[in-house]
C-alpha cells in the first residue's frame, strides 16, 4: 500500500499509520491536536451546512408557487425550525469554532489549546448531538414549532411529538459543547500567549474569538435553563407551570429567556466573521488594520450591548411602552460599534494596495452586502416600524443578509484565506472566483425581494400565501437553488484541491501575512513551533500618516 | 503602465461590476413606484408609521450609498498596480474615528427621537376616548371577534368571524388567545399585536374606510400635511382598481383576493350592500399546523352602514331560514309541499302542526323523532328547529302560530336532552375526538399505562372500566382533571392536568378515555365540557 507522505501536522504519528489508512483515520478522530480537531469541526460543519441547505431548498420548493407543492402543512411547519437549527448550531458556530481551533493557538504563539482533551470532547459531543436533535426525521415526529419553540405551542399539549423532546435535548448538548470550547479558547488566550503578545497585540481574529467565548459563557446557560424548563413542562404535564398561564406561569417568560441567549447568539455567529474580515482586508490591502484599538473595543461594546437588547424581538408581545423605548435605544446603539467596524475596514483599504484573490472578493462582498443587512436592522430597531414588519418576510430578508451575506460569506473568506495553511495546497483560484460571483449574485436574487414581500405584508412561516406574492417567491426559490449549486462548487474545490492542488508557500498571500501562522511552515508542524516564538510588537496605536512606523517601514 | 498583467484589469473590472450591481439593486428597488413603500396606509396611526419608515429608509439608503460609494472608489483607486506596491502605513486617526462614531451616534439618536414621537402619538389612548371596544380572540386556527357596545347604547353584544369597524372612530381592540400565541395582523390598517393566552393586549386604531381616504389634518401629528395621500397599492404589482385617492366609496370595495384554504373569497362578499372597504387580516405568529390559514376580513364601514350591519347581525339575518332547513332535512320524506306519501304522514292540516296547544308536541317529535322519523335534536340547533317548525306551521295553508329558539331550549331541558343553542360549535366528529384524544393521552401513559391499566393499582387507578370514567355524567371526571385531587396532606395525588387544556382538547381526552381500554361510554362534545367548566368556576 502507498505510504502516506503528508507533511506537518497532517503526517502520521506512528509507523503503522503511514501504511494503514484505518489507523491513520483513527489517529485523526482521536487526535488532541487543535489543528486536526479544527479540520474535523470544519468537515462536520460542511456536512451539516449541506444538510441545512437541502432543508432550505425543500422550503423554497414548497413556496415556489402558490398552493400546495410537495408537503403537507405539518411537515412544512417543521422545516424552517430544522433549517435554522442545522444552520445556526451545526454549521455556523462549529465552522467558526473549527477555524478558531486551527488559527487561535498559532496566532497567540501556543503549541496547542490549553485543554486538548476537553477540546476533543467538545467536538465529539457535536455529532451525537446532531443525531439527537434531528431524531425526529427518523421517528417521523418532527417538532413543528420553529426554532424559537414558543410555549404554549411547544408544550406537550400542542406538540406531543417525541421528536420535540429529542430536539430540546440535542440543543442542550450543543450548549455543553460550545461552553467547553469557549472555556478552552479563553484559557488558551489568557494563559498561553507567547512572549511579547500583549492583549492589545493580539490579531483581531483572536480578539473576536475571545469576545465570542465570553458571549457563549454568559448566554448559553440561560438558553439551557429555558430549554430545561420547557422539557420539565413537557415531560411532567400538570406538574410544572413555568409558561402556562392557567398554572400561574407566563408564556412571555420563555421568550425573555430564549432571546436573552438568542440575541447574543447573533453576535456569536458574526463576531468571528468580523475577525476573519479584519485579517483578510489587512493582508490583501497590505496595510495594518485601521484603528486597531477601537476595533477591539467595538467588539467588546457589541458584546456588552448584545446582552441588553433582547426584548427587541418581543416588541409585539405587549410589553410596556417605556420598556420598548429603552430597548430600542440600546438596539440602535449597537449600530454604532458595528458602523465603526465597517468604516475602519474601508479606511484600512483606503490608500492600500488591494489584490482581489478569492478571500478578498468575499471580504469585499461581505462589506457591501452585510451593510444592507445592518441597515435593515436599523429600520427594524424603530419600534412602530418593527411591529409592522415583525414576523414578516422583511425579517427573513434581514436575518439572511446578516447570516448568509454575513456569517456564511466570512466563513468562505476564512476557508479560502487559511486553506493554503491548513492543507499545504492551493485551491483552484478560477473556481473560487466563480463561486464568489455566483454566491454574491444569488444571495441578492434569493433574499432581496423578500424585503418587498415583508413590506407588503407576507407573514413568515407560511405554508401557502396570497397569490400576489407568487412571482417574487418564484424568483426567490430559483435564486436559492442557484445559491445552493454555487456552494457545491466550493465543496468540490476544497476536496479536489486538497488532493490535486499546487503546493502552497509558507506565507502564501504574496508574503503579506504578518501574524504568527504565516511565519511558520506550511502546513504547520504537530506542535506549531519548533521553539517558543517571540512576538515582535507591531504598532497598534494611532500613528499619523506621515510618520513611519508601519510594517513596511519597520523592515527598512 | 506597461507592466500591468492583463488579468489585473479583469479582476478590477469584475469587482467594479460587483459593487455596481450591489449598489444598484437597492437604489432601483426604491425607484420602482410602490416597491419601497411601507404597508400601513389606511389608518391614521398607520400613516404615521409609514412616514417614519420612509424617513428611516431614506437615512439608511443615504448611508448605504456612502458606504458602497467609498468601497467602490477604494476598489478602483487602490487596486494593486504592481507586486512591489508598498502603501504608506497609517494606524488610525483619532479625529476621523471620533467623527464617524459621533455621526453614527447622532443619526441613531435622531431616528430614536423621531420614533418615540410616533410611538407615543400612535399608542397613547386617544384623548376623546374610545368609541367602541372589540375583543379579538384567537384559537387554533380561527379568529372570533366579540362586539361590545357602551351601556347606554342598548345593543346586545355579539360574536362574528370578521373584524368589522366603523370608519373614523377610535376602536379599542383587545387581543387575546384561547390556546397558543397568535398575532393579529391587518397590514393595510397597521394593526399587529400578539394574542397571548392569559393576557389582554391592546391595539387602538382609527381607520379611514370608504370615507375620504386623505390625510385629514385633525389627526396629522408628524407634520400637518394637507395634500391627498398617495394611492398606495402600486399599479405595477396590484390590480389598480382603487386608483383615486380622494374619494368617497359607495358600495363595497373589495380588496381581498385570498382568504386561505378554509375560507372561500366567493363571488359575492358577505358585506355586499354596505358602504365599506375590505382588507385582508391574518395571523403572524407561528401557531401550529394551519398557522397560514387564519385569514379573516377586516371591514371598515361608514357609520351608517355599520349601524345597519349591527342591526342585521342582531336581527338574525344570518339565522337559519326555515324553508331551507325543511328542504334539506324534511322534504325527502314529507315532500316539498308537505303532503307526505304512503308511509310518511302529511303535514298539511295535521293536528300537531296547526293546533296552537300542541306546539310542544310538534317540537318534541322533531327533537326526539318517533317510529320511522329520525331525531333531529342532536343534528339541528335550537334556532334551526324553531325556523323549520315555524315554516311548517305557516306554510301550505297551515296557521298554527310560531315559536322561537328559547321555546326549543326550554323543552330540551325539560326532556333532559343536551343543549344545542344557536351559534354554538358544530358537533365534532367522534373520529376526530378519538384521534386528538389518543395524542393527548400520551402524556398520561407514564402513570396510567398505554392500555389504561395502571402499573400500581394501589397508587394509580386503572382507567379500564373505571366508574368515574364510564359514568353517564362526566362532571366528576372533568372536575378531577381540571381541579385535581391534591390536598395539603397529599400534594401531587392527582394533578390538575387539564387546567390549561381547551374544551376541545379535554373533550377529546374524555372521549378517548371513554371509548378505549374496553370502555364503551358515549363520546363527549366540547360544548358539554364548556358547561361543566362554567359550573366549576
Amino acid at each position: 500500500m502507498k505510504e502516506i507522505t503528508a507533511k506537518g501536522y497532517l503526517s502520521p504519528l506512528t509507523e503503522e499509520a503511514k501504511t494503514n489508512k484505518l489507523v491513520y483515520l483513527k489517529e485523526w478522530l482521536c487526535s488532541t491536536d487543535a489543528k486536526r480537531i479544527g479540520v474535523l469541526y470544519l468537515a462536520f460543519a460542511l456536512v451539516m451546512g449541506i444538510f441545512g441547505g437541502i432543508l432550505s431548498l425543500l422550503i423554497r420548493t414548497e413556496l415556489a408557487q402558490h398552493g400546495s407543492q410537495i408537503f403537507d402543512p405539518s411537515f412544512y411547519n417543521a422545516l424552517p425550525g430544522m433549517h435554522a437549527t442545522a444552520m445556526i448550531f451545526f454549521f455556523i458556530i462549529p465552522a467558526f469554532t473549527g477555524i478558531g481551533n486551527f488559527v487561535v493557538p498559532i496566532q497567540v504563539g501556543a503549541p496547542d489549546m490549553a485543554f486538548p482533551k476537553l477540546n476533543l470532547a467538545a467536538f465529539w459531543i457535536l455529532p451525537p448531538a446532531a443525531l439527537v436533535t434531528f431524531m425526529g426525521f427518523f421517528l417521523n415526529s418532527l417538532p413543528e414549532f420553529g426554532w424559537t419553540a414558543y410555549p404554549p405551542l411547544s408544550n406537550n399539549v400542542y406538540s406531543g411529538m417525541w421528536g420535540a423532546d429529542f430536539w430540546v435535548l440535542g440543543l442542550i448538548l450543543v450548549g455543553v459543547s460550545s461552553t467547553m470550547a469557549a472555556i478552552n479558547f479563553l484559557a488558551t488566550v489568557f494563559n498561553m500567549r507567547c512572549k511579547g503578545m500583549k492583549m492589545f497585540q493580539l490579531p483581531l481574529f483572536t480578539w473576536s474569538v475571545v469576545v465570542t467565548s465570553f458571549l457563549i459563557l454568559a448566554a448559553t446557560p440561560v438558553l439551557t435553563s429555558a430549554l430545561l424548563m420547557l422539557t420539565f413542562e413537557r415531560l411532567f404535564p400538570g406538574v410544572f407551570h413555568f409558561f402556562n398561564p392557567a398554572g400561574g406561569g407566563d408564556p412571555i417568560l420563555y421568550q425573555h429567556l430564549f432571546w436573552f441567549y438568542s440575541h447574543p447568539a447573533v453576535y456569536i455567529m458574526i463576531l468571528p466573521g468580523f475577525g476573519v474580515i479584519s485579517e483578510v482586508v489587512s493582508t490583501f490591502s497590505r496595510k495594518h488594520i485601521f484603528g486597531y484599538v477601537l476595533m477591539a473595543w467595538s467588539m467588546i461594546a457589541i458584546a456588552v450591548l448584545g446582552f441588553v437588547v433582547w426584548a427587541h424581538h418581543m416588541f409585539t408581545t405587549g410589553i410596556a411602552l417605556e420598556a420598548r423605548v429603552g430597548f430600542m435605544f440600546l438596539t440602535m446603539l449597537i449600530a454604532v460599534p458595528t458602523g465603526i467596524k465597517i468604516f475602519s475596514w474601508l479606511a484600512t483599504m483606503w490608500g492600500g494596495s488591494i489584490k482581489f484573490d478569492t478571500p478578498m472578493l468575499f471580504a469585499v462582498g461581505f462589506i457591501a452586502m452585510f451593510t444592507i443587512g445592518g441597515l435593515s436592522g436599523v429600520v427594524l430597531a424603530s419600534v412602530p416600524v418593527d411591529i409592522q414588519l415583525h414576523d414578516t418576510y422583511y425579517v427573513v430578508a434581514h436575518i439572511h443578509y446578516v447570516l448568509v451575506a454575513g456569517s456564511m460569506m466570512t466563513i468562505f473568506a476564512g476557508a479560502y484565506y487559511w486553506y493554503p495553511k491548513i492543507t499545504g495546497k492551493m485551491y483552484n483560484e478560477f473556481w473560487g472566483k466563480i463561486h464568489f460571483w455566483l454566491t454574491a449574485i444569488f444571495i441578492n436574487v434569493t433574499f432581496f425581494l423578500q424585503h418587498w414581500m415583508g413590506m407588503k405584508g407576507m407573514p413568515r412561516r407560511y405554508y401557502d400565501y396570497d397569490p400576489q406574492f407568487e412571482w417574487a417567491n418564484t424568483i426567490s426559490s430559483l435564486g436559492s437553488a442557484a445559491l445552493f449549486a454555487a456552494s457545491l462548487i466550493f465543496v468540490v474545490n476544497m476536496v479536489w484541491s486538497w488532493k490535486s492542488g499546487e503546493d502552497a508557500d509558507e506565507n502564501h498571500w504574496y508574503g503579506d501575512g504578518v501574524n504568527l501562522e504565516w511565519l511558520i511552515e506550511t502546513p504547520p508542524n504537530h506542535h506549531n513551533f519548533h521553539e517558543p516564538p517571540e512576538w515582535k510588537p507591531i504598532i497598534r496605536q494611532h500613528v499619523s500618516p506621515d510618520q513611519p512606523g508601519g510594517l513596511w517601514h519597520a523592515k527598512d | 503602465m506597461s507592466g500591468y498583467p492583463y488579468s489585473k484589469h479583469i479582476s478590477g473590472l469584475g469587482a467594479l461590476i460587483a459593487v455596481a450591481v450591489i449598489l444598484l439593486i437597492p437604489t432601483v428597488a426604491f425607484a420602482v413606484p410602490g416597491s419601497g413603500e411601507f404597508i400601513a396606509h389606511y389608518s391614521g396611526s398607520g400613516r404615521e408609521m409609514t412616514e417614519l419608515y420612509n424617513l428611516i429608509a431614506k437615512i439608511c439608503l443615504a448611508v448605504l450609498i456612502i458606504v458602497e460609494g467609498v468601497l467602490l472608489f477604494a476598489i478602483i483607486a487602490f487596486r494593486r498596480r504592481s507586486d512591489d506596491d508598498r502603501p504608506v502605513q497609517n494606524h488610525g486617526d483619532l479625529r476621523l474615528e471620533a467623527g464617524w462614531t459621533l455621526a453614527a451616534l447622532g443619526l441613531q439618536i435622531w431616528i430614536g427621537v423621531a420614533t418615540i414621537d410616533v410611538m407615543f402619538s400612535t399608542e397613547t389612548p386617544p384623548e376623546d376616548g374610545f368609541d367602541m371596544t372589540i375583543i379579538a380572540e384567537a384559537s387554533q386556527w380561527d379568529w372570533d371577534f366579540f362586539y361590545e357596545f357602551p351601556d347606554d347604547d342598548g345593543r346586545e353584544p355579539f360574536m362574528h368571524e370578521d373584524l368589522v369597524v366603523p370608519a373614523h372612530q377610535n376602536i379599542n381592540l383587545i387581543v387575546t388567545s384561547r390556546d397558543v400565541i397568535h398575532a393579529i395582523f391587518v397590514p393595510d390598517l397597521g394593526i399587529k399585536i400578539d394574542a397571548v393566552p392569559g393576557r389582554n393586549n391592546r391595539w387602538w386604531f382609527r381607520a379611514d374606510g370608504p370615507v375620504a381616504q386623505v390625510r385629514a389634518p385633525d389627526y396629522a401629528t408628524v407634520g400637518p400635511r394637507q395634500e391627498p395621500y398617495p394611492q398606495t397599492r402600486s399599479a405595477r404589482f396590484r390590480n389598480d382598481r382603487y386608483a383615486a385617492a380622494d374619494r368617497v366609496v359607495t358600495g363595497l370595495e373589495r380588496r381581498v383576493d385570498f382568504l386561505g384554504w378554509t375560507r372561500d373569497v366567493g363571488e359575492v362578499s358577505p358585506y355586499e350592500g354596505y358602504n365599506a372597504v375590505e382588507y385582508q387580516g391574518t395571523c403572524a405568529e407561528l401557531c401550529g399546523r394551519d398557522h397560514w390559514d387564519m385569514y379573516f376580513r377586516a371591514v371598515v364601514m361608514t357609520q351608517s352602514s355599520f349601524d345597519r350591519w349591527v342591526d342585521d347581525r342582531l336581527s338574525a339575518v344570518d339565522e337559519p331560514i326555515g324553508e331551507a332547513v325543511y328542504a334539506r332535512r324534511c322534504a325527502s320524506c314529507h315532500g316539498d309541499d308537505g303532503t307526505g306519501d304512503d308511509i310518511n304522514p302529511s303535514l298539511v292540516g295535521a293536528d300537531r302542526v296547526i293546533n296552537p296547544d300542541r306546539i310542544n308536541d310538534h317540537i318534541e317529535i322533531v327533537l326526539q323523532g318517533e317510529g320511522q322519523m329520525q331525531a333531529f335534536g342532536p343534528v339541528l340547533n335550537d334556532a334551526e328547529i324553531a325556523a323549520v317548525i315555524n315554516h311548517e306551521r305557516t306554510s301550505w295553508g297551515n296557521d298554527g302560530g310560531t315559536i322561537d329558539a328559547d321555546d326549543v331550549a326550554a323543552l330540551r331541558e325539560e326532556l333532559g336532552l343536551e343543549p344545542r343553542p344557536f351559534m354554538a360549535a358544530e358537533p365534532t366528529p367522534t373520529d376526530e375526538l378519538m384521534a386528538r384524544g389518543e395524542r393527548i393521552y400520551q402524556s398520561c401513559v407514564t402513570c396510567h399505562g398505554q392500555d389504561g391499566q395502571s402499573y400500581d393499582p394501589q397508587a394509580v387507578p386503572s382507567l379500564a372500566q373505571n366508574e368515574v370514567v364510564v359514568a353517564e355524567e362526566v362532571d366528576e371526571l372533568v372536575q378531577v382533571l381540571v381541579q385535581g385531587r391534591d390536598s395539603d396532606q397529599w400534594p401531587g395525588r392527582k394533578s390538575p392536568v387539564a387546567r390549561s387544556m381547551t374544551d376541545l382538547q379535554l373533550a377529546s381526552l374524555l372521549t378517548y378515555l371513554r371509548g378505549s381500554f374496553g370502555n364503551d361510554a358515549p363520546p363527549v362534545q366540547p360544548i358539554e365540557v364548556t358547561d361543566i367548566r362554567d359550573d366549576l368556576d
